[in-house]
């Protein structure tokens, strides 16, 4: 017996981390003929790629792994001399899917946020599981996507298999 | 047996078996444990704490103090109220405190020995003599039920809920709040502890709207639990209320089947605590006598579970509450000998109920004995006719009502005596925390409806801004008999014990006594006397212990005041506690791409800080720790070793000014590293004293790669952000936590250039790739940044990759270094090269207290820079001089001693210049280099004593040793820079 819920490991994904004011920020937008978001814990997504907004001056560029080391050097020499900040986090991070009808069950149970108050698209930071992780809601209450340091990858895998009510 | 044929809501079609006690009985589905007992007649559930006094049922809820009992059919639990354990199949309990029966209990010698144990004798008693002789007595008598042998089976979770209105009890008045409230469109969570919702109307025939009160329960909670916006939960206990509106609660029946309780932790914009009064006792001589119970529990008892708790009932009262049961006393059968009220002047309605049911009252009357020991036999009371005896084997008394304001206290909320109900009742709020009905003190079901509807109005309906379907009245309602209540203490100098803690023994004599030691503060006769401090945490007693106080006091019950009310309002299980957080859940264990390898490879892990495990060494068949060290370190020694130093922290910073910031984080300078090369930095708190050490390699001109020591990773990572955001927001820097982005393996010995030489690179390894240089290129097609960077005195060689490719990497190495012989090491040898080449350890040396120039580094300490973070403090130590701790080396005698961490330094015999302590030993080992016992220390002066005598003493060894240098191996440092 267990939540009606799928765990899965993201695999083959990038991610940049972006950071810088203004200016900057142009250069990117053009760089990749997007508009950056900037409201609060919104993000851009479209096929090639989708900009999260983590702060003010700060976004995770998340792309297909294969695009990972193109895409950091337009980012980094379209920014190159002025303050600011491209770094390849890809490893860092570790996503996974949590996709299912009670999916909001599970993830309450690390989440302190306000999961009602996030809609599809949107994204935001926050303590889960007694480890930081950034959180992507791809179908508000029925399909998230969340990013934890690399290092708590095996512990949140087995977070989550507990959490939806297997046994570890 | 005793139970009715008909009504209450048990199902009679399901019998179910029980033993309590040893002795099986029946029951029927819908009983608690405790009414079961009731209706099997059994009166003695359990023992007393101190006196080990017989003890019978005193309530229905869970505010009851003697029916504690030991579960031992689910999980062997202590300690558990037999009012809260719903009857189940094969259940098995047994009283607690008592042996070897609650019936025939040998410790009741502690009665007759009463005389001895007064309040506080504990102080007085053991004061003489020594604790340790009295402590083994104590502890075989301390305690109630035991801990379960079994590790609990049974899975818990842990969650958390946001809601704009949570309300705490659905009785009538949170039944009315959830309504308006959710009405209005706001999200609301209704809480309620018992099985099914309705408060006291599950217990009490009441009419509200004209219909009866459970078809309005009925009516009203299907349609709100049929809202979207409406969460309820059953079997729910609020447990604490914390700050921002945080409400922790206990849900003890989830609908998953595989979960045995759910943890919730509320957040709330408003809460509505609507969780009703429980009854009070009166205080009389042999008021805790299987048999006497609380009016209103007797009531409860016979209508919800159709149990009868006795055939002869006498009622006491000084309230008009009782006077309102007396036709369900009637009904179930019982024969009423007569209400004794303590009041001169019952009202007129109150005469008329008892007049109705030919209920003969004698007002202004005072029990002063009860018969019986194990049951009741006749009450003694005294009133205005003289001094009579009635025979009864119940007696249910009422000493008014306490409203619940628990949840109220714990969010910080004051309470406030109000005259009228005789009860301490809300005062000033402290968080949006908002009581209605029985829990504000509004004991009339009318009232509280619409005090309910009004609160909830003002904070959600029309008149709060709210769109709301209009905004809904209070729905009709009468009492029987309005509510009146006359506080009458009982007389000085009435013989027999007279209870006021029921769980803890304290009695009337007690509370006097307490008094006539001079405790006058509420809060010190609660400690001196542990009234109000067991499990049922003073829910019934604590009104009568702050009025016996204010009696002894000659004050008012208000100036007295309250005891503060402290979470959990009611015990909560560990498992519930733990949640899924146990077993290998217990920590967020992090782990390296390695890790895996290393524990099929033999490794032993040991905890590495910032919950990381590594290997400690990784011993060989037959081989001990000290053989597999050794081994380890002779590898690394001699030829080559290996290490996964992936755990260290890693950052980077980008941009201009990354240079001025390295400066000042720094002790020594960093704007002026050429790219491509690393260095050496020390970091120091604002006090000056060490906080971090390790190397920033510079990349390209504006950006750096920082690394810090493992457990300080995470403080060195919010001290420079905070830095960043707050003091020098002038520093165009960005700060990245790349910490597990890269996986770090060091190839190590003189035989590691060989090893990486092995391997297909563009990495040139000639001389030119100095010492702190480092390269990027490939190994075997992989991307690497290779260092030069030692931390163990030898030729080094630290490759890092990308984490994705990190083990495929390891593998290979491994593989080009067996013919080198190329041996994994374990932080426990890295431990050992570290003190043979006297490398100075933050987290060792760095004891708060000592400095740069004590851990004999000024060498890095650049005080002609403009400024770091802890110069200042730095030159105050220079300036202020004196004796201070320096790190040195220790030789002992015995090349073999053993000597441990910690050890204590004292003056060798015939030093006749010093005395007492000299400093600690930070870290010693058996060194497989020297073969010999080596150590490192913090030495008063030390840095002058190089070549004197000191006596190690440990707790277990001591030695005499010869201070020296702190650096044992290759001092020049030649082998690592070679």
């Amino acid at each position: 017996m267990s939540y009606r819920v799928e765990v899965s490991s993201l695999k083959d994904y990038a991610l940049i981390n972006l950071r810088g004011g203004a200016p900057v920020t142009a250069n990117w937008e053009a760089t990749l003929d997007v508009t950056f978001p900037k409201a609060a814990h919104t993000a851009v997504i479209n096929e090639a790629f989708s900009v999260l907004s983590l702060s003010s001056d700060h976004w995770w560029v998340r792309t297909a792994l294969k695009n990972e080391d193109e895409l950091f050097h337009r980012l980094s020499e379209s920014v190159s001399g002025d303050h600011a900040a491209v770094t390849v986090v890809t490893d860092h991070f570790q996503g996974f899917s949590v996709q299912g009808a009670d999916a909001v069950a599970v993830l309450r149970q690390g989440f302190s946020l306000d999961l009602r108050s996030l809609d599809s698209g949107q994204c935001t930071r926050g303590g889960f599981a007694r480890c930081g992780a950034t959180l992507q809601v791809v179908d508000a209450g029925m399909d998230y996507e969340i990013f934890v340091e690399a290092s708590y990858s095996e512990y949140v895998e087995r977070w989550l298999k507990v959490a939806q009510g297997h046994t570890v | 047996m005793t139970r009715l044929a008909s009504g209450g809501v048990i199902d009679r079609q399901r019998p179910l078996r029980f033993l309590f006690n040893g002795k099986r009985y029946q029951g029927y589905e819908g009983d608690t444990l405790a009414s079961a007992l009731v209706a099997n007649d059994v009166l003695i559930v359990g023992r007393s704490f101190k006196y080990h006094r017989p003890r019978g049922l005193l309530t229905c809820g869970p505010e009851e103090p003697n029916g504690l009992v030991q579960l031992v059919s689910d999980g062997d639990q202590p300690n558990l109220r037999a009012t809260e354990i719903p009857l189940r199949e094969g259940l098995e309990a047994r009283s607690v405190n008592c042996w070897p029966s609650a019936r025939f209990d040998l410790r009741a010698i502690n009665s007759v020995l009463a005389p001895l144990f007064p309040a506080g004798f504990y102080y007085k008693t053991f004061m003489a003599g020594k604790w340790d002789f009295y402590s083994r007595f104590i502890r075989q008598a301390a305690g109630l039920g035991h801990s379960p042998k079994e590790r609990d089976q049974g899975r818990y979770e842990r969650v958390n809920h946001h809601t704009d209105v949570l309300i705490v009890g659905a009785g009538p008045a949170g039944i009315q709040a959830a309504k308006v409230a959710s009405g209005s469109g706001h999200d609301v969570m209704v809480l309620d502890m018992q099985e099914s919702p309705g408060g006291h109307l599950l217990f009490h025939p009441r009419q509200i709207d004209g219909q009866a009160g459970s078809d309005w329960v009925s009516r009203e909670v299907g349609e709100l639990q049929d809202r979207d916006n409406v969460t309820w939960l059953q079997s729910t206990t609020a447990t604490g209320y914390y700050d921002h509106n945080m409400v922790i609660a206990v849900e003890h029946k989830p609908a998953e089947s595989w979960l045995k309780e759910r943890l919730w932790h509320i957040r709330a914009r408003k809460v509505i605590i609507a969780t009703g009064a429980v009854e009070r006792p009166l205080i009389f001589p042999g008021n805790d006598r299987p048999g006497v119970m609380l009016a209103d529990a007797a009531a409860r008892y016979i209508r919800r579970f159709a149990a009868v708790p006795g055939k002869k009932v006498l009622i006491y009262t000084n309230n008009s509450t009782p006077y309102a049961q007396l036709e369900t006393f009637k009904t179930a059968g019982i024969e009423i000998q007569g209400i004794l009220d303590l009041r001169k002047n019952p009202s007129e309605a109150e005469l008329c109920l008892a007049s109705k049911l030919e209920v003969p009252v004698s007002v202004d009357a005072r029990i002063t004995g009860v018969q019986g020991r194990s049951g009741i036999r006749g009450v003694t009371y005294q009133s205005g006719a003289g001094s009579k005896t009635v025979r009864c084997d119940l007696v249910c008394h009422s000493g008014g009502w306490n409203p619940l304001i628990h949840l109220y206290s714990h969010a910080g909320g004051r309470s406030r005596f109000e005259q009228a109900s005789a009860a301490f009742i809300p005062g000033e709020r402290a968080q949006a925390a908002y009581p209605v009905g029985g829990a504000n003190g509004t004991f009339s079901l009318a009232e509280g409806l619409k005090e309910a509807t009004d609160v909830a109005n003002s904070l959600f309906g029309e008149s709060a801004g709210n769109r709301a379907s209009g905004t809904p009245n209070a729905p009709a309602a009468e009492d029987e008999v309005p509510y009146r209540i006359d506080q009458i203490w009982p007389e000085k100098g009435d013989k027999g014990k007279a209870f006021v803690d029921f769980q803890n023994d304290v009695t009337t004599a007690d509370i006097a006594l307490a008094v006539r030691e001079n405790f006058q503060s509420i809060e010190h006769v609660k400690r001196y006397t542990t009234a109000g401090m067991a499990v049922d945490q003073g829910k019934i007693g604590n009104p009568n212990v702050i009025g016996l106080v204010s009696r002894e006091l000659g004050e008012e019950q208000a100036s007295v005041g309250t005891t503060t009310f402290r979470p959990p309002f009611a015990p909560v299980s560990f498992g519930a506690i733990g949640g899924s957080e146990r077993g290998p859940l217990i920590i967020p264990a992090r782990t390296t791409p390695i890790t895996a390898w290393n524990i099929e490879n033999g490794a032993a892990m040991d905890e590495a800080g910032a919950n990381f495990r590594r290997p400690f060494f990784f011993p060989r068949p037959d081989e001990t720790m000290e053989d597999a060290v050794a081994r380890e370190a002779t590898a690394v020694r001699t030829s080559c070793g290996i290490y996964d130093g992936t755990p260290l922290g890693t950052f980077e910073l980008q941009g201009p000014d990354t240079g001025e910031l390295l400066n000042r984080l720094y002790t020594n300078r960093f704007d002026n590293l050429p790219v491509g090369r690393g260095r050496f930095g020390l970091m120091l708190r604002e006090d000056g004293r060490l906080f971090d050490d390790g190397v920033t390699f510079r990349v390209d001109p504006n950006r750096y790669l920082m690394s810090c020591g493992t457990g300080a990773a995470g403080a060195v990572y919010a001290h420079i952000d905070r830095l960043l955001q707050t003091e020098w927001t002038d520093l165009k820097v960005y700060l990245v936590n790349v910490s597990a982005a890269w996986a770090t393996m060091c190839v190590c010995g003189p035989l590691a250039r060989a090893v990486l030489g092995k391997l297909e690179s563009d990495i040139s390894l000639d001389p030119t790739f100095r010492f702190l240089d480092f390269r990027d290129g490939t190994l075997e097609g992989i991307n690497v940044r290779v260092a030069r960077v030692s931390y163990t005195g030898e030729l080094s060689f630290e490759v890092n990759v990308a984490r994705r490719s990190a083990l495929k990497l390891w593998k290979i190495l491994m593989e080009a270094g067996k013919e080198f012989g190329i041996t994994p090491v374990g932080s426990e040898t890295s431990g050992v090269l570290r003190i043979e080449k006297g490398f100075i350890s933050p987290g060792h040396e760095g004891d708060n207290i000592t400095n740069p120039f004590d851990a004999g580094m000024g060498w890095i300490v650049d005080m002609t820079k403009p400024d770091f973070i802890g110069k200042r403090s730095l030159l105050r130590d220079v300036k202020l001089g004196g004796e201070r701790q320096h790190v040195v080396g220790l030789l002992p005698d015995d090349e073999q001693a053993l000597v441990a961490d910690g050890s204590a330094l004292l003056p060798a015999q015939g030093s006749d210049s010093r005395s007492g302590f000299q400093g600690h030993v930070t870290a010693a080992c058996f060194s497989p280099t020297l073969k010999r016992t080596i150590a490192l220390a913090l030495l008063k002066d030390g840095q002058k004593r190089h070549g004197e005598r000191v006596v190690i003493s440990g707790l277990e060894n001591s030695c005499v040793a010869t201070v020296t240098e702190p650096v044992f191996y290759d001092p020049k440092g030649e082998r690592m820079r070679g």
